[in-house]
């Protein structure tokens, strides 16, 4: 009973901090997105809008399965970057820093990132194919309707 | 040289009441009939094929449960939430490395980004 009590807990705690995860990139990253200066559109913002832009039920599967594709291709290299960073930093740290060392992990967490980056920039290709010249438009005109409202 | 044994030989007789004997000793010594129906499975089937049987319906019956379960998850996952862990779950640690603090320079965070050259109502005057 009481092991049912800790792993109910345990899960309970897990799926908060997900949550929690989740809701706080969602919310930091709207005003820190400079992808729609490169003409990119994150799926979030596409699915938020989607009756507004009239996504059709073959553009939500597409776009779904390009999500999906990008956490394949990730997934596995999450492990190995988060691991290659944090070696980075534990060297960063030392108040001498063995350079040699450092640019070595450096080098090695740049090319982890760069995979990730790629994986993600090809996400986000994808879903702006999906989307039709009408669409584009719209969103453009958004974007820049936010920017005026917001007095900038 | 072996001789071929005749039925009114005496070494005959002999063996074959000592096999009659032995019949008779060993019907005497085996349980009764319904006694041993008693130790089998209803069925008729091997004692260990019950717990077999059991297990098997158990790992059929979780692996069954896991796939509906794994493929109704993977055809209900909202793709926003899906991102949005993937995003949250890979910090690129090296670009915090380049970020430049506009309190330390305070003239940096008046530079227009890519995009609000684009912005009519630019401090800057710059129109698009």
């Amino acid at each position: 009973m009481n092991l049912m009590k800790v792993v109910l807990l345990g899960v309970f705690l897990l799926a908060a901090a997900a949550v929690h995860a989740q809701t706080d990139y969602l919310e930091k990253g709207t005003s820190q997105r400079k992808v729609f200066a490169m003409g990119l559109y994150p799926p979030d913002v596409i699915m938020k809008h989607q009756q507004r832009l009239g996504i059709t039920d073959d553009q939500r599967a597409g776009i779904t399965a390009a999500v999906k594709q990008f956490q394949s291709e990730v997934a596995e290299l999450q492990w190995d970057m988060q691991n290659e960073q944090q070696l980075l930093l534990q060297s960063l740290s030392a108040n001498d820093i063995d350079q040699e060392k450092a640019l070595d992990e450096a080098g090695k967490a740049l090319a982890m990132e760069s995979q990730f980056k790629l994986a993600h920039m090809k996400l986000l290709i994808a879903i702006k194919n999906e989307l039709t010249d009408k669409q584009i438009e719209m969103i453009k005109l958004a974007i820049q309707q936010r920017r005026q409202d917001k007095g900038q | 040289m072996k001789r071929p044994a005749k039925a009114g030989d005496p070494a005959e007789r002999a063996l074959a009441a000592s096999f009659a004997r032995l019949r008779v000793a060993e019907r005497a010594d085996a349980p009764d009939f319904p006694a041993v129906e008693t130790l089998q499975p209803a069925s008729g089937h091997s004692v260990f094929f019950r717990p077999m049987l059991a297990a098997s319906l158990a790992a059929g019956i979780a692996a069954f449960a896991l796939f509906f379960v794994a493929g109704e998850s993977r055809q209900d996952q909202d793709p926003v939430e899906l991102y949005a862990s993937i995003m949250a779950a890979n910090e690129i640690t090296t670009d915090q490395l380049i970020l430049t603090s506009p309190g330390m320079l305070p003239e940096a965070g008046g530079l227009p980004a890519i995009y609000e050259i684009e912005m009519p109502a630019f401090a800057g005057g710059v129109q698009k």
